[in-house]
């Protein structure tokens, strides 16, 4: 096995390891290559390192760690971190979603609506090619979408088109040309048709459940293990030109997060896919380790049911909410990465968000006023990934006197059952569910919070919440989505069914002596295209 | 012999037969939707539906038992569930993972463990008698994931003398393999050696101190000489059935050294496949490894008879 | 006397007095522990559950004598907590997979043939039988518990204990004076028992580390104590992740439960070494 860095070392002489990328510099100057943006310094400035941002290295391997997929890659029903990755590496999307949500045109060059946002019409590419020579055209990207919506398909995808777009909708209006009639006027459509929804991924025509999937990504699928990993190599049919850089991914399933952290100490691997910012933040600043961060839309629901005790009570929902400390969840449990949450779906990162709600805060006499004497005591349901939260929010409540008892599930348990009636992420009184970071409030508000949404936990029901999200998905100008916003955020906020104490940022680990350009994603996707060995 | 021999081997099917039904009652009983858990949170109550009736989850339960029993009995153990692959292909090729581990670490067991424990019982409640039973039960005590770790963290992250991961790359040769199994393997000996070499040093005092050692002694005969011709013969009794003991330990309960290591074995596939509620493959899974774990019982049992002239004896007798 | 009397005086005498230290020490390590499992909420300096999210990852010293966890809980205080769950857990299973496995292992060893064949291939089943499973369905059906883990875990230890201690029986069973006994229309198993006590005594002082470790296991699958419990165990398999920048945190609960092992262990064979001189 290479040691880590030892080309970069040979090209400085006398500096250890250690002290070369100690340098905060250098950490700046590594973060600078990660986003693959071209540096203003002239070479000879900085350090020889500068160099793969201006004349990017080819080829190498990337080898990256990520947890086993729990099921078989496919990339209609997936919905882990890992099978995600893999098929991004190996497909693209009509849109890339970047990491500050912009939309950026991939296999669809450009896009536009008429009919009040009813219809849409993508200009879909052309000159691209499957890695298997297989030209793509518009009927190919209908027959994606196609495969999504039937109603067999079996699709995650099928909750983030209901009620927007059904069969039949998708029409390949000539070879460059696909046009979506929608249900009903969605002004941010086409987030639904880009990487933000994660299984809108354009494959073969006869592509079928299970089978081989070959796409137009920058990598190929050569072997894939359950059990050990995936390696790709690099697809010399890729549109982008001279990308990618590196000639393959290796991608290592470790099972163990400790087991994924100690392979990137150790040098086995260079990169997490998912990281967990309360374990890789302690490694900033040790040894190779650079740690990427990026704000992002992800939280954990601590979702209240509205309909039955205790929290049938709005008091009792807005003293659980007073009493937490918001600063101390950030810190403890995203080890300061995130942002505050404010009880309502609207992440600050989304451009509608209010501004004019005052940020909820711990307020001891404000909880004892809503509470009024009365004793408040209440089962937690969660399952594992939500016990350090759940620990947190049980030691704060004590600290105000609320009982929290801590009812920890298995997730098989946890998401089992019937989701119409009894499984109990949806069903218990008082539950935390985390939600992987989302382009569009909407992909948040529309299952969780309005009456008959699919995931609405809290059993919320209220009928001007409601509109006021079906005018916002209608909106066609700023002015009166804010507005719809402010109506959706206030009722939220007021009536807690949910609460959200942060806003999760993302963050990537790799190893900056071996490997640039690797970055963290708010919805921890993958592109390694500029991603080059150092 | 054969006679024990053949009497053993026509109760493997039986206890089998009744495992495979306590293995699929238990699946049965716990929590969970494996149709949910292979398309996740998100998908409609419909989809989720569909899959049950593709996979026939709500049949009769005598039915899909029945299915199953008849599939493995004629070598066609499925497909899983969840990860789609051939459930025989999966099983095999993990369980020869954790052999290829536990073999390893039996192989360094195995002479330490007895030595210790045999210096330990001629050295009766000496300094070495004491440091080595308190050492083993202390390091017994501790749980492998944490000396993994431990040795992760310094021979791996620190040192970097050896791979954090015990899986070779494809194609390794067989030192470059032993050379990523060296700190499982090494966590494990570490786990195990204190309690063979208690059991040892158990059998091997309790000769030394016994009527006819002290008579040997008595005779003029060395210490030496002495261990030799009756303590070592009187400590392999114990020592063949705390070894078994071990072996069966390192065949069916490596979940967590597995996991740590990122290693694919049979225990992280029973782990998960019964986390899962992944039928064919627990099922499968479980009968192999009991199959395994009565060869070695009944290997234990006939080193008993071999080893031991008294119970050879006895069986005869019986 | 002659020279291997000498011998034999050396042998015995020299180390009694180390064998006295050697039983103190162990019964101090284990009345310790239990005292602090019943009046630690004395004994504390912190609350073990309270958490402050500004003093996270405190080295030992100051206030926090061995530091503080990623919750910024008291390590000290939770490893003194630690010691009731432990021990509330830790000798029960083992008493009760020793006795078991001891009762059911003397009797098929002592009465041979057919009752033996088949009480050990239920035993094998039992073994067989995927501890994960057991363990999962059990936490599924009673939810997580102090109950659930003895039993599970004294489930687990039956099968071993029996098999290794009609090992033990079938070896006795063949001496002479089982032989005699059994002429004179005694109870064999009686004349048995005392004479396998060494490998029931190395038995139950090696799973009562085992009892610990599985405990920990258990906690290390997510199906062990309930979330938050200080149990040692837990705190290790909880710690573990923040080994390399917070070692302190698994090296309290680690040493807490070797001492306490190592107590056990110096107490039994203290007893053991003195019964046999007996």
């Amino acid at each position: 096995m290479d040691l880590p860095g030892n080309a970069t070392l040979d090209r400085l002489p006398g500096l250890s390891r250690r002290v070369f990328i100690g340098g905060t510099a250098l950490t700046a100057l590594l973060a600078a290559c990660g986003t693959g943006t071209t540096t203003t310094q002239s070479p000879a400035q900085t350090q020889p390192t500068a160099q793969p941002s201006q004349v990017p290295r080819r080829g190498g391997i990337l080898k990256a760690g990520s947890p086993p997929p729990p099921t078989k890659v496919d990339p209609v029903t997936m919905y882990d971190g890992t099978a995600i990755a893999i098929t991004q590496l190996v497909a693209d999307y009509l849109i890339w979603l970047e990491k500050d949500f912009t939309l950026v045109p991939r296999l669809a060059e450009k896009w536009e609506s008429s009919d009040g946002g009813r219809t849409w019409v993508f200009t879909i590419r052309q000159g691209v090619v499957f890695s298997d020579g297989t030209p793509l055209d518009a009927e190919t990207v209908k027959v994606s979408f196609d495969r999504l919506l039937d109603p067999d398909s079996k699709s995650a995808a099928l909750s983030a088109f209901d009620g927007v777009l059904k069969e039949g909708g998708v029409a390949a209006t000539d070879a460059g040309t696909v046009t979506f009639t929608l249900e009903r006027a969605f002004s941010d459509f086409p987030y639904l048709v880009s990487a933000g929804n994660y299984n809108a991924l354009i494959l073969k025509k006869d592509y079928a459940s299970g089978g081989d999937i070959i796409g137009t990504g920058p990598f190929t699928l050569t072997t894939y293990d359950a059990s050990t990993g995936a390696t790709l190599t690099r697809n010399p049919k890729y549109w982008q030109q001279d990308r990618p850089y590196l000639d393959g991914v290796e991608i290592r399933f470790y099972a163990d997060d400790q087991a994924d952290l100690l392979a990137l100490q150790s040098g086995e691997i260079d990169a997490q896919i998912l990281s967990r910012p309360q374990l890789v933040g302690p490694l900033k600043g040790a040894g190779d380790i650079v740690v990427d961060q990026v704000p992002g839309t992800g939280l954990t629901a601590f979702t209240l049911r509205v309909d039955q005790p205790p929290f049938d009570r709005k008091e009792n929902r807005q003293a659980v909410a007073y009493a937490l400390d918001r600063p101390g969840v950030n810190t403890t449990i995203y080890d300061g990465v995130g942002a505050l949450g404010n009880d309502h779906l609207f992440a600050a990162l989304f451009p509608a968000a209010p501004a004019d709600l005052p940020q909820r805060a711990k307020d001891p006499a404000k909880v004892a006023e809503l509470l009024g004497g009365r004793k408040l005591s209440f089962a937690l349901t969660f399952d594992p990934p939500g016990k350090d939260l759940a620990l947190t929010i049980q030691a704060q409540l004590k600290e105000v006197g609320i009982e929290v008892e801590l009812d920890q599930r298995t997730s098989a348990d946890f998401y089992g059952g019937d989701q119409e009636k009894d499984t109990p992420w949806l069903f218990t009184s008082a539950n935390l569910v985390g939600w992987a970071g989302r382009a569009v409030p909407s992909q948040f508000i529309v299952p969780m919070v309005i009456s008959d949404g699919v995931w609405n936990g809290s059993k919320y029901a209220n009928p001007a919440l409601d509109e006021a999200a079906r005018a916002y998905d209608a909106a066609t100008t700023d002015e009166e989505r804010r507005a719809q916003a402010a109506i959706i955020a206030g009722a939220l906020h007021e009536d807690v069914p949910v609460i959200i104490s942060v806003w999760s940022g993302t963050v990537r680990a790799y190893n900056g002596a071996k490997v640039a350009g690797v970055a963290a994603h708010p919805s921890s996707y993958v592109d390694f295209s500029e991603v080059t060995v150092l | 012999m054969r006679g024990f021999l053949l009497r053993r081997a026509a109760t493997v099917p039986l206890t089998l037969l009744g495992v495979s039904l306590l293995v699929f009652a238990a699946t049965e009983l716990v929590p969970g939707d494996v149709a949910r858990i292979i398309l996740g949170r998100e998908a409609s109550q419909a989809s989720v539906q569909a899959l049950r009736d593709e996979l026939g989850l709500d049949r009769p339960w005598f039915q899909r038992y029945a299915d199953w029993l008849g599939g493995f009995l004629t070598g066609d153990w499925g497909t899983s569930y969840t990860l789609g692959v051939p459930v025989q292909d999966l099983v095999v090729s993990r369980l020869g993972q954790s052999l290829l581990l536990a073999g390893v670490a039996f192989t360094v067991l195995a002479p330490v463990a007895v030595g210790l424990g045999l210096w330990a019982g001629v050295r009766h409640d000496r300094a070495a008698d004491r440091v080595i039973s308190v050492g083993g039960l202390a390091f017994g005590a501790v749980p492998e994931f944490v000396t993994g770790v431990v040795l992760l963290v310094v021979f791996a992250v620190n040192l970097r003398w050896f791979p954090s991961g015990a899986q070779a790359p494809e194609g390794s040769g067989p030192l470059t393999v032993l050379w990523h199994l060296a700190l499982p393997a090494l966590s494990l000996v570490l786990l195990c050696t204190g309690y063979v070499a208690r059991h040892v040093r158990a059998g091997t005092a309790v000769s030394v101190e016994s009527a006819y050692a002290r008579a040997a002694e008595l005779r003029g005969l060395t210490r030496g000489q002495v261990v030799r011709r009756h303590v070592l013969r009187n400590s392999t009794v114990p020592a063949a059935s705390a070894l078994g003991v071990q072996l069966q330990f390192l065949l069916g309960g490596l979940v967590s050294v597995e996991l740590l290591f990122g290693y694919p074995g049979i225990g992280a596939l029973l782990l998960q496949s019964a986390v899962d509620k992944d039928l064919p493959v627990l099922q499968s899974a479980a009968m192999v490894l009991g199959l395994l774990y009565m060869v070695i019982v009944l290997g234990a049992d006939v080193a008993y008879r071999l080893l031991d002239p008294r119970v050879r004896l006895g069986a005869v007798a019986s | 006397m002659s020279a291997a009397g000498v011998t034999a005086t050396r042998v015995v005498t020299r180390p009694r007095r180390r064998f006295r230290v050697a039983l103190g020490a162990g019964v101090a390590l284990i009345a310790a522990w239990t005292v602090v499992a019943v009046c630690w909420p004395v004994l504390a300096p912190f609350d073990p559950e309270a958490q402050d999210p500004l003093s996270r990852f405190l080295a030992p010293g100051g206030a926090h004598l061995l530091g503080t966890d990623q919750f910024g809980r008291d390590v000290l205080s939770r490893m003194l907590a630690g010691a009731r769950p432990v021990l509330q857990v830790a000798p029960f299973a083992t008493a009760l997979g020793v006795l078991l496995g001891t009762a059911i292992g003397l009797v098929a060893g002592t009465l041979g043939g057919i009752i033996d064949e088949i009480v050990m291939r239920v035993l094998d089943a039992v073994a067989i039988f995927p501890a994960i499973i057991a363990t999962v369905l059990f936490v599924a059906l009673a939810g997580r518990s102090v109950t659930v883990m003895v039993l599970v875990i004294a489930g687990a230890f039956t099968p071993i204990v029996a098999r290794s201690v009609r090992a033990a029986t079938l070896v006795e069973r063949e001496k002479a004076y089982v032989e005699a006994a059994r002429l004179r229309g005694g109870s064999t198993i009686r004349e048995i028992l005392p004479n396998i006590g060494p490998t029931v005594l190395v038995e139950a002082t090696s799973r009562f580390g085992d009892a610990i470790f599985a405990a920990a296991t258990l906690s290390f699958l997510g199906l062990g104590q309930p979330p938050g419990s200080p149990d040692w165990g837990a705190s290790v398999s909880d710690n573990r992740l923040w080994l390399t920048n917070a070692p302190w945190t698994v090296l309290a609960p680690a040493l807490a439960i070797a001492s306490l092992v190592i107590g056990i262990a110096l107490t039994a064979d203290s007893l053991r070494g003195r019964r046999e001189r007996s």
